[in-house]
């Protein structure tokens, strides 16, 4: 599949939409980059008399919603990967649709979806894409099988750190070995409470929704992981050394984010520092390798593709690499990151639009609604 | 613990004070803070208000009226020590109180001589019970701990008069230290790992004290205890001590993955006593 990377001719560009549960991106095929990346959430605004505020009903969508300067109820499209408000996501798509303006009659489409959607959701809103915009064929390609894709290679085990859980996902040839593979809620909302937690002494406003996307950047910005947590918590110059205030003007507070870059994102390693039963991301991939059929283990682990915002930071695959030279299975295992592996699924996406792969698998509009 | 009481006029002025720890509290000024503040309270609504506890950061003032109002009583006390408690003495005191002065006129009190035999009442009655519970793990450093805390009642006689076999199965120790009068203090030696499995033994602590090592590993593997332990007890007060010796990470560190005050201790140094002595003053005076 892959080895046949010749573009496809028959349209200049795919569109790609990939709906996460706390970033969507959405751009073309031709882009190496999204056009629009922003959060998964609506804003309403809160009502005020003497501003000029829309309609209180009125939603406030994607970019938006972090320009718009009065206050903002901000309510998520997805809890836990499930779907809130149908009418809302449409809403969110068609606002975002319109902003990199219509695509015209002719043009594809690749759906990148959770695992976790339910059939019927990924049905409807293939069907609400087809009728409103008038896409000639759509293809809907799992997220861990473009993240596989997009190293290029159809055999290895896909650990994906999302928002709301992180999943490990086998595939041998192209195929998953099952379908929802292995989950665990210790992903990047776990280091976002861990992080307000951490500061709920001195700044305990820091729990209201209104800083999340503050939260969110510090944690994609300032945040790495150590390679050594109790050399870096024993040192007594570092956390002076690496503070940095952070301003938050609605508040006019100053916030000192010191030691808690590293230990943020510690809780993908160690979750009980959060408070969390679940299982960290390493353990959960070693879980994976123990129920991997003994035959198939060598071959499947050969390739461990990281993917989603929370393996991006500093040290990662260090750490992971440190973690598993002392298991033989994975000792050897070629540990697969791009420089932004929030972008995996992304180029996996671009690689699937630019193969025979999409000409060959995308359905129409005919085909679609045939089958249904 | 109690730290002070006061037996204020309605005018404001403090008719009797009696200092269990050294809080050096101007009584003249509380005592006008707290007729100004009923001032205020009696004037903002129509239906008389009064002020009946004030809520500091580690010490609460309990306020309470008596001989038709002429008088007020206020109880220094801290914040893990319950309120029932408080309440029950502060009922003792001003029985006591009309007891033996009820026949007075209320400008009598002004001369504060006449109140000087109080103390002979309300020192015996402001007695609390102190439970402290040193919660640690099976290791070597718990065994030395409470050698240090058996030893630290003796003093005078430079080492201990139990025996090993005693140290190591006393479950619980009478702590006796002179600068706290008032308080009977018992420590309970205790186990964290086993922390879910206490909790009716919990409930009668008011001050927890987990000694820590200083390492990501045992942090790591006892911070849900300690979880436990704060959701379980929001009214105690919780403290942990870290071990220098076993491991590195810094007091500031510990303090923010755990979000509890820290204390330090060397459990090697002789001054071990002294300082451990000092960390337990601090938590029962209220740090």
């Amino acid at each position: 599949m892959m080895n046949n990377t010749e573009s496809k001719t028959e349209s200049n560009k795919v569109f790609l939409l990939d709906l996460g549960s706390a970033l969507t991106k959405i751009g073309f095929s031709s882009n190496i980059y999204p056009r629009i990346i922003c959060n998964t959430t609506y804003g309403i605004p809160r009502i005020h008399e003497n501003v000029e505020i829309p309609d209180s009903n009125q939603k406030i969508f994607g970019e938006d919603l972090n320009y718009f300067s009065n206050p903002v109820n901000r309510i998520n499209l997805f809890s836990y990967s499930q779907p809130n408000e149908l009418d809302a996501i449409f809403e969110f798509l068609q606002h975002l649709f319109y902003k990199i303006s219509l695509p015209t009659k002719n043009e594809g489409m690749i759906l990148a979806y959770s695992p976790e959607w339910s059939n019927d959701f990924l049905y409807q809103l293939q069907a609400f894409l087809f009728q409103k915009f008038d896409f000639s064929s759509i293809l809907p390609i799992r997220t861990d099988f473009a993240s596989l894709i997009s190293h290029k290679v159809k055999t290895g085990v896909v650990l994906d750190v999302g928002h709301y859980f992180s999943r490990v996902i086998q595939y041998n040839k192209g195929k998953p070995l099952t379908t929802t593979g292995f989950k665990s809620n210790v992903a990047g909302k776990l280091i976002q409470d861990y992080l307000i937690k951490l500061f709920y002494n001195s700044h305990p406003y820091l729990k209201s929704p209104i800083f999340e996307p503050l939260i969110s950047k510090m944690i994609n910005e300032k945040c790495l992981l150590s390679l050594d947590i109790n050399k870096t918590l024993s040192d007594k110059s570092l956390d002076d050394q690496i503070s940095e205030e952070i301003d938050i003007s609605q508040f006019k507070d100053i916030l000192k984010l010191g030691i808690e870059k590293y230990l943020a994102p510690e809780v993908l390693f160690h979750p009980k520092l959060a408070n969390s039963k679940n299982i960290s991301i390493d353990s959960l991939l070693i879980q994976s390798l123990k129920e991997c059929h003994p035959s198939l283990r060598k071959q499947i682990y050969s390739n461990i593709i990281l993917s989603g915002g929370g393996c991006a930071f500093t040290n990662f695959k260090e750490r992971l690499k440190s973690i598993f030279s002392k298991i033989p299975m994975l000792a050897n295992s070629n540990i697969l990151i791009h420089f932004d592996p929030s972008l995996t699924v992304w180029k996996g996406m671009i690689l699937a639009a630019n193969s025979n792969y999409y000409g060959n698998n995308a359905k129409t509009q005919t085909q679609f609604f045939a089958k249904l | 613990m109690i730290h002070e009481i006061m037996i204020v006029s309605q005018g404001g002025l403090c008719v009797y004070s009696h200092e269990f720890t050294e809080m050096q509290v101007n009584p003249q000024l509380v005592a006008g803070f707290t007729t100004a503040i009923d001032t205020f309270s009696q004037s903002l609504l129509e239906r008389e208000q009064n002020i009946d506890s004030l809520q500091m950061t580690a010490l609460n003032l309990k306020i309470s009226r008596f001989l038709h109002n002429a008088l007020s009583m206020i109880i220094f006390y801290n914040k893990y020590d319950s309120i029932d408690i408080i309440n029950s003495i502060m009922i003792d005191l001003q029985t006591q109180f009309i007891e033996s002065f009820g026949n007075y006129e209320v400008e009598d009190f002004f001369n504060t001589a006449l109140l000087k035999p109080f103390d002979k009442i309300a020192i015996p009655l402001c007695t609390t019970h102190l439970d402290i519970g040193m919660l640690s793990v099976q290791s070597s450093y718990k065994s030395k701990l409470w050698e240090i805390i058996v030893n630290i009642n003796n003093r005078s006689s430079g080492e201990s008069s139990f025996s090993e076999e005693i140290k190591t199965e006393l479950k619980t120790i009478e702590y006796n230290n002179p600068n706290l009068p008032n308080c009977d203090i018992l420590i309970w030696n205790l186990d964290l790992e086993t922390v879910k499995l206490h909790q009716n033994i919990f409930l009668n602590n008011q001050i927890f004290i987990i000694i820590i090592e200083a390492d990501f590993d045992f942090i790591q593997k006892y911070i849900s205890m300690i979880e436990i332990l704060k959701k379980n007890n929001s009214n105690s007060l919780i403290v942990g001590i870290i071990m220098k010796e076993s491991g590195a990470i810094t007091k500031k560190n510990v303090e923010k993955l755990l979000q509890i005050p820290i204390f330090e201790l060397s459990i090697n140094e002789p001054s071990a006593k002294d300082n451990l002595s000092d960390i337990i003053y601090k938590c029962i005076i209220g740090i």
